[in-house]
């Protein structure tokens, strides 16, 4: 008897346990007359035909959390601005969690189809973008995702990219080790998920056509030593590093560095400009890395100094990419819902299609014909500074802002 | 060539270590209670929470003072684990006995989350710094985690082998039943033997701050290369433990210099299943 109640107090348990880790999405439906909001549990009905609900597919647990929870707070804040501005559309963000998995975000854009969502922000990153378009195709949604792969290219029709893509972003890397660093020999240090081997891949084909010689060495997400690696590249005779890392490995990658002795120049993806993982580094770390920046607070752009002023004053958190590129991503709903003239799926994918010059936190949008919204980012360089306290800090400082055309 | 070739043995042993804490964790759960503990990496990841991120970074105590009342909160959370989940399972077929420790660490990892976000941190200048030998550039990181770690080993083994509460769970780990007959309260040691195993779990979550930085994540891998440890020394007996911890550790590390270095986590668990396969008793283990 005693096990009986044992085991079934076990299953109880495990079902409350996994319904509340894994699938709980929350809907943060806003009243635009009273301009309250107010957060309840999802259901699966319909939304009225006067709302636009928005999915939200973020990973708000699993790997890397924090990238999902800054994701839903800028959103939550865009709500919140856009209702008491305008306020025009009734609008309802329908908040999934990806769990960052492909398993996860699939069970997550489903969830937002079969709720009703007529347009969804994210997945963020590009293994789980490839993971969920085909279902989000078929559903004939359009959602806007921050994965940055070439490989998302042309891949999905209902499918628009609000970050740089990687094809430009690593070559501006790149070129930055040739043409600033007068590099002979590079050594390329990447992750070995979707986005690291993009870089990889565009960052190797570069130097190939300008002769450069270069030595690859890659690490998976997760690893925690990698000192065999920068090892190798030191031993490589590269006179500079290529770093294509995913930001939370950033912190045991400058490390490694550091200690090793690696005083190399080193060009790193985007992470390096990004304040939450600063802040797992010691200053001396990153000092003199270059980077290829999407959202540097130092910037003088207006609409970063007032994104951050305003994200610090809603969560008490300072702004970083992840937010700023979802915020982006609303901003771009409503212009879309206005050029396409309705919340329907289809209006707002051709309203998508139409936006041009929408001025955002990381840029300006510019809807390509590969649904590319986003074609800038700039070149970084961390330097060290002293705070108020006295104490030593390392800060990105913008080098050169840089557009293309893909 | 010699100088990498002493660098990854080094930063190998480091790692080994770790593992060999964690084999010797899961080790002692065996031992006490005949379960597999699959929430170690959960406990793991809470001790670095406990000790940096409530001791240290939110009440600002020093880090003695932090480490030393994080033993107090992981000796109760030991005490927690052996009454609401080790005990009560212990009779009961494994699958009730995996869920339920798979369900502690499921509840602990909500619980962190939920008290201190997902927002990675980490405590600055703790144990930073390198070490120079000629042309080796040794991470102090390293150093600590192997004299700690071997300080831990020798402190165990000697409670073990010297103390009534050490040689009671001996008697425990050969025969439970025989134990009971004999007047040694198995509960309580159950209780005692969580309680050490927790401790440890704080001293591994701390001691790896410095290469993991404190993360939800942070001992996922730990936890599985740990097992693949113990499995590999010879599961149950904590010598075997080091002994595979640290084979492993220096196998996956080395491994870089023959195989594409993105193959490197598969190394470990590659040793682990041609031992299940060649044997399965382990480097030091004996056959039952």
């Amino acid at each position: 008897m005693k096990k009986k109640v044992l085991g079934l107090l076990l299953a109880v348990s495990m079902t409350v346990s996994l319904a509340a880790c894994g699938g709980a999405g929350t809907d943060t439906t806003t009243d635009t007359s009273t301009a309250d909001t107010s957060t309840d549990s999802a259901e699966t009905s319909a939304p009225a035909s006067d709302v636009l609900r928005i999915g939200v597919a973020a990973g708000i647990t699993g790997n890397a959390p924090l990238e999902g929870e800054r994701m839903q707070q800028a959103l939550e804040m865009a709500l919140e601005q856009y209702n008491e501005s305008d306020g025009s559309i009734k609008i309802e963000l329908d908040v999934q969690d990806t769990q960052g998995t492909t398993a996860g975000a699939l069970n997550a854009v489903q969830r937002c189809i079969s709720d009703g969502c007529q347009v969804i922000l994210g997945p963020h990153g590009s293994t789980l973008v490839l993971a969920v378009g085909d279902t989000v195709d078929a559903a004939q949604v359009p959602f806007i995702s921050g994965g940055t792969s070439p490989n998302l290219l042309d891949q999905f029709e209902y499918l628009y990219t609000c970050r740089t893509n990687d094809t430009y972003a690593a070559a501006i890397g790149a070129q930055a080790c040739v043409e600033s660093l007068n590099a002979t020999n590079v050594g390329i240090f990447y992750c070995s998920d979707d986005y690291g081997s993009g870089g990889m891949t565009v960052a190797s084909e570069y130097f190939e056509e300008q002769g450069i010689p270069y030595s690859a060495e890659a690490y998976n997400t997760g690893d925690t030593d990698v000192s065999g690696q920068i090892l190798s590249l030191m031993n490589s005779g590269a006179d500079c590093l290529f770093v294509w890392a995913n930001g939370v490995d950033l912190a045991m990658i400058s490390r490694t560095m550091y200690q090793l002795g690696c005083e190399l120049p080193i060009v790193s993806s985007s992470s390096v400009a990004v304040q939450q993982y600063i802040d797992l580094c010691e200053p001396e770390w990153l000092e003199g890395w270059y980077g290829v920046g999407e959202y540097v607070e130092s910037s003088d752009r207006e609409a970063v100094q007032q994104y951050a002023a305003d994200f610090l004053e809603y969560t008490g958190e300072t702004g970083e990419l992840f937010g700023a590129t979802y915020y982006g991503a609303f901003q771009a709903v409503i212009q879309a819902v206005e050029l396409g003239g309705g919340i329907d799926s289809a209006s707002i994918k051709d309203g998508l299609s139409q936006i041009q010059g929408l001025e955002v936190v990381l840029g300006t949008y510019n809807c390509d014909d590969q649904n590319n919204l986003m074609h800038e980012c700039s070149l970084i360089q961390m330097e060290l500074t002293t705070a108020d306290d006295g104490s030593s800090v390392v800060a990105p400082v913008v080098l050169e802002q840089l557009s293309v055309d893909y | 060539m010699l100088n990498t070739i002493l660098q990854l043995a080094v930063s190998g042993a480091a790692l080994g270590f770790v593992y060999a804490l964690v084999g010797i964790e899961y080790s002692l759960i065996w031992n006490a209670t005949g379960l597999l503990n699959f929430s170690h990496d959960k406990i793991i990841t809470l001790g670095a929470y406990v000790a940096a991120g409530l001791f240290f970074t939110k009440m600002g105590l020093p880090i003695p003072v932090s480490f030393i009342l994080s033993i107090v909160v992981m000796i109760l959370v030991g005490f927690l684990m052996a009454t609401v989940v080790l005990n009560p399972l212990r009779k009961m077929t494994t699958i009730f006995t995996i869920m339920g420790t798979i369900l502690f660490g499921k509840m602990i990892y909500e619980l962190i989350r939920l008290l201190y976000g997902s927002a990675p941190f980490t405590v600055p200048g703790l144990m930073t710094g390198t070490v120079h030998i000629g042309s080796l550039v040794i991470a102090k990181s390293n150093v600590y985690i192997i004299v700690i770690a071997v300080i831990v080993v020798a402190a165990l083994q000697i409670f073990m082998q010297t103390t009534k509460t050490g040689k009671a769970m001996r008697c425990v780990q050969q025969n439970k039943k025989a134990s009971e007959l004999m007047g040694i309260n198995v509960k309580q040691n159950i209780r005692i033997t969580a309680a050490i195993s927790s401790v440890i779990c704080l001293i591994i979550g701390f001691m790896v701050i410095p290469l993991y930085t404190v993360s939800l994540s942070m001992a996922s891998m730990i936890g599985l290369k740990g097992f693949a440890a113990g499995v590999v020394g010879g599961f149950g007996f904590l010598p075997g433990c080091i002994v595979g911890g640290i084979v492993v550790g220096l196998i996956e590390s080395a491994s870089v210099l023959v195989i594409p270095s993105v193959y490197k986590d598969a190394v470990a668990f590659l040793v682990l299943i041609i031992f299940l396969l060649i044997k399965p008793t382990g480097i030091l283990g004996k056959k039952s």
